[in-house]
């Protein structure tokens, strides 16, 4: 697939210091890529720099093969979407949408045919001649979407759309703006902080701590198999030992008695059940290990009362080092947090 | 609801009558004839007042003066003030404080002592008792505010807006004609409004740099209130009134003439 973004060792400094250093990825055409952070990794600040609103250093900044290092934000084809959906207030919904084109200059018929259009895209036709403030948070979010979109941008960039909204608009949200975007092929960087919305949104997930990449890959593989301790407790979806090895959530299973332990378990922890939920007809169990100290959700087969004493278990296999560790088992023939009675 | 709307009635029937009673008022004396206690309304019209103040050939002229003196002052204003007010709510630098403190100082320190020492500069570079030499010393108590004002504009405003802008392909002047100045109206109206009057009542500074060279209203105004009769300053104070309107029309038609967005709907 050809590369649409393409960056290499990117810095941003402020006074107070580098916000940015050394960020190198790139991103293919078509693709969406989830960038997932703490607050305060770069992410925003990364999104601005590509836009062209923050100045930056790097070695190599390309959009479609061309350089844009030196391009005014007004030049890039990239248009970023805030957190906030930032509609014109003194515009229509129509003015909105068709800003980009104004600014283009094409005609008023071409303007509003191409707006309609985009707005009939985003389920708002009816919207045209409304103003900002007479619309909802998520339709102000589709607005916004509509005005992005008209632009045909090379890129897309949105920094955390979704943050304003509430958690059931926010989900619906997410599906839909997915399926608008793959409908447009248009390639993407989302910035989110929320672990479930990168891995929704993204056909890859960059990982971001410190002002730079950490990691990036499928949302499965960074969930299941993360490269070092940052990313798994950033991102995994499992339980980490000793700061040196983590265990998939996929590769554990949650016994009641510890009569039932296979004798292939070899990781062993007992645990209690601190709460129990339902999702899409599964029943998950969250569960804090006595040990370790550490919270695990993991489906289980039925639901139990909080407060209840269950096994967790994990074969060999499933133990992986993290990097920057070393395997628990490779020098220690006991570990300690297998538990007391060895199969 | 309905007592609500009642309410809201008596309301602007209370404040109208405040304000709109002592200018209908002010009116009636101007065109009053004989006019005495008890009576309610004037036993005789004439138009003397009015017909004085307009046979005054001072008066013409420096209405004019006026008007031309007022206008660049506040597009002088405006012109300073936003790229300053710009800058104080959006950018950090080194110094910030000091300048912010710089451009506040005319209106702690009173303008006739900043008047006093500008003089000396105003006559050695040839500019007391010119009309630019008074449009720069009403610069001194109306500059402040205007940036102050803007600047409170700006900050409501915030930057985003102008970064999705850049990001959907606008150029500073297309930001500034089509996303900032349209939001940043109201801010705009009340420094014009201000200026003006402020600009308008200068008696001492426009005397001491205008040299009596530069003649305004004001000038005008003290010694006709010293001799004329009620009538004629009763039309003057009217027509002096009506000075900051004709700037308040003048602007908002060239502004409604010229943005593409209903105005009106911010």
């Amino acid at each position: 697939m050809v590369q649409a973004l393409s960056i290499q060792k990117l810095n941003k400094t402020y006074q107070k210091g580098n916000v940015l250093n050394e960020v190198s990825f790139s991103v293919k055409k078509g693709e969406i890529v989830s960038v997932m952070g703490a607050s305060g990794a770069g992410k925003s600040t990364l999104l601005q720099c590509i836009a062209g609103i923050e100045s930056c250093t790097a070695v190599q900044l390309e959009l479609d093969q061309q350089d844009i290092s030196n391009w005014s934000a007004k030049k890039r084809p990239i248009v970023l979407m805030f957190q906030d959906s930032l509609l014109f207030p003194h515009m229509t919904v129509l003015e909105n949408v068709t800003y980009g084109l104004r600014v283009r200059r094409y005609n008023k018929q071409e303007r509003e045919r191409e707006g309609l259009y985009y707005l009939k895209k985003v389920d708002m036709v009816e919207h045209a001649n409304r103003y900002p403030h007479q619309c909802s948070g998520g339709e102000q979010q589709r607005i916004a979407l509509a005005r992005a979109l008209i632009t045909k941008p090379s890129l897309l960039l949105l920094d955390e759309p979704f943050a304003r909204l509430d958690e059931s608009l926010r989900r619906m949200m997410r599906t839909w703006v997915k399926g608008v975007l793959k409908e447009e092929g248009v390639t993407a960087l989302f910035v989110t902080h929320d672990r479930e919305e990168a891995m929704l949104m993204g056909d890859r997930i960059f990982v971001m701590a410190r002002g730079t990449v950490l990691s990036s890959g499928k949302p499965a593989e960074l969930t299941e198999s993360p490269e070092n301790l940052e990313v798994a407790n950033l991102i995994g979806e499992g339980i980490v030992l000793e700061n040196r090895t983590f265990i998939s959530a996929a590769n554990l299973s949650v016994v009641l008695h510890k009569a039932q332990l296979p004798e292939s378990a070899y990781y062993i922890q007992e645990g209690t059940v601190t709460h129990c939920f339902r999702r899409h007809g599964q029943v998950f169990l969250g569960l804090q290990l006595f040990t370790d100290k550490q919270d695990v959700i993991l489906p289980a087969a039925g639901e139990l009362k909080v407060g209840a004493n269950v096994w967790v278990w994990a074969e060999e296999s499933a133990l992986q080092p993290l990097n920057g560790g070393c395997s628990s088992f490779s020098d220690d023939p006991k570990p300690a947090f297998v538990g007391e009675n060895e199969i | 609801m309905k007592q609500e709307a009642a309410q809201h009635k008596l309301l602007l029937l209370a404040l109208s009558s405040c304000f709109v009673i002592p200018v209908l008022l002010l009116f009636l004396q101007s065109i009053a004839g004989e006019w005495r206690f008890p009576h309610l309304l004037p036993s005789s019209f004439s138009y003397y007042g009015w017909e004085s103040i307009f046979q005054d050939a001072s008066l013409v002229s420096a209405l004019w003066t006026t008007w031309s003196l007022t206008l660049t002052v506040i597009l002088l204003n405006l012109l300073l003030a936003f790229p300053a007010a710009k800058q104080l709510a959006f950018s950090s630098f080194r110094g910030k404080e000091m300048i912010e403190t710089v451009l506040f100082l005319p209106i702690f320190i009173p303008a006739l002592a900043l008047a006093m020492g500008l003089h000396l500069t105003l006559l050695r570079i040839g500019l007391a008792s010119t009309f630019w030499g008074v449009v720069l010393i009403h610069m001194l108590p109306t500059l402040p505010y205007t940036i102050r004002i803007v600047r409170a504009g700006f900050e409501r405003l915030g930057s985003q807006q102008e970064s999705q802008a850049q990001t959907l392909g606008a150029s500073q002047v297309h930001v500034f004609f089509h996303i900032t100045l349209p939001q940043l109206l109201p801010s705009v109206r009340a420094a014009i409004f201000l200026v003006t009057v402020i600009s308008l009542s200068q008696y001492a500074l426009t005397t001491m740099i205008g040299g009596g060279e530069v003649v305004t209203l004001a000038l005008l105004y003290f010694p006709f209130a010293e001799s004329a009769s009620t009538q004629v300053m009763a039309a003057f104070s009217i027509l002096f009134a009506l000075l900051p309107l004709t700037f308040l029309f003048l602007i908002e038609g060239l502004i409604r003439l010229c943005l593409p967005y209903r105005v009106s709907k911010i």
